[in-house]
């Protein structure tokens, strides 16, 4: 058996996103689709820091795509999840709803 | 439509600091984005977005890819700062400043050294050097050797003028007004000369370094 790798907040939404995307998950519409869910704007220097961290864990993987005019020419970057990727995701969610299990938050002058 | 393209400098910025394989799919998105904020976005606030996302973004991979320049340039301003430490500590540092003295040693040993290398082979060292980045053995061997032909040429230049200063305060030893500074400005020269020579050694040394570890180059 593996050793189980819980991820960070970032990289957990990072590799959402790519799930969530598909065939389409690049640099814009990854830095789009957190933008609009969840209000997070990220640089784009600060995805690809996180990208490339989980390209090396092996928990994504990329292939290079063809160039476009409306991008000066150059070719985007495509993003896909691997199996390790998924199982990574998986554990990560197990670990925090066993940590929410009986778990009740209370805050003063709100029932 | 077609709209404007982004801010050239903030581009040019970004290639220099970007990994090589980060650059085209980075650049990319960026220029993507900036077409499509275009569409409802003043051309002002078009570009502060992004010189926003540029710096922003050299800024996370500054240290990454250009360790070798903040290195170099960390050693030699630490260099510099126990120079004037030294110099305080000596009676002020307002006397060992003499512009005339570097005048003298460092143009004509860049001179020198443009005439015996080339210019193309100085600009290669310099951008080895800062890149921290070598492709092959001929090129640290061409680069190593600008290096120690600026520090070897300063160096003699600098003994040269300083011997020149003494057979001038030699003709005019009766004057004691005038020997002891000019004295002093002779020896600043072999001073700076000796500075120069001791940056071009570690810049050398650091080339060598890069290159250790290519394998030789074909014939």
């Amino acid at each position: 058996m593996g050793k189980s790798r819980f991820l960070g907040e970032f990289e957990q939404f990072v590799l959402l996103a790519i799930l969530r995307l598909g065939e389409q998950a690049y640099g814009t519409t990854i830095r789009q689709i957190l933008l609009d869910v969840i209000q997070r704007d990220v640089s784009i220097g600060a995805l690809y820091t996180t990208l490339t961290r989980l390209e090396d864990k092996g928990l994504i993987r990329s292939a290079m795509g063809e160039a476009t005019a409306k991008r000066g020419g150059r070719a985007k970057k495509f993003f896909e999840i691997t199996a390790e990727g998924k199982q990574a995701l998986q554990e990560t969610r197990q670990s925090l709803d066993a940590m929410w299990r009986d778990v009740k938050l209370t805050f003063v002058g709100v029932k | 439509m077609k709209n404007g393209s982004p801010p050239r400098i903030a581009e040019a910025l970004l290639e220099k600091v970007l990994p090589g394989d980060l650059r085209e799919p980075l650049l990319g998105d960026l220029e993507e984005e900036y077409q499509q904020i275009q569409i409802n976005r003043s051309k002002q606030a078009c570009q502060i977005w992004y010189w926003r996302q540029a710096l922003l973004t050299s800024f996370h991979f500054f240290n990454q890819t250009q360790k070798a320049l903040i290195m170099f340039a960390f050693s030699v301003l630490f260099f510099a700062a126990l120079t004037i430490f030294a110099m305080e500590l000596s009676g002020g540092s307002s006397m060992f400043f003499d512009v005339p003295s570097l005048i003298i040693t460092l143009p004509p040993a860049l001179v020198f050294t443009l005439a015996v290398t080339s210019p193309g082979n100085v600009k290669q060292a310099f951008s080895c050097l800062f890149s921290g980045h070598v492709d092959s053995l001929r090129q640290v061997k061409s680069s190593a050797m600008v290096f120690n032909v600026l520090g070897n040429s300063c160096l003699w230049l600098g003994a040269l003028m300083t011997l020149l200063g003494w057979v001038a305060m030699g003709s005019h030893i009766e004057d004691v007004a005038v020997f002891g500074p000019a004295f002093a400005v002779s020896v600043l020269t072999l001073l700076y000369a000796m500075g120069v020579k001791l940056v071009c050694y570690v810049a050398a040394q650091r080339i060598i370094y890069l290159g250790q570890g290519l394998s030789p180059d074909p014939d």
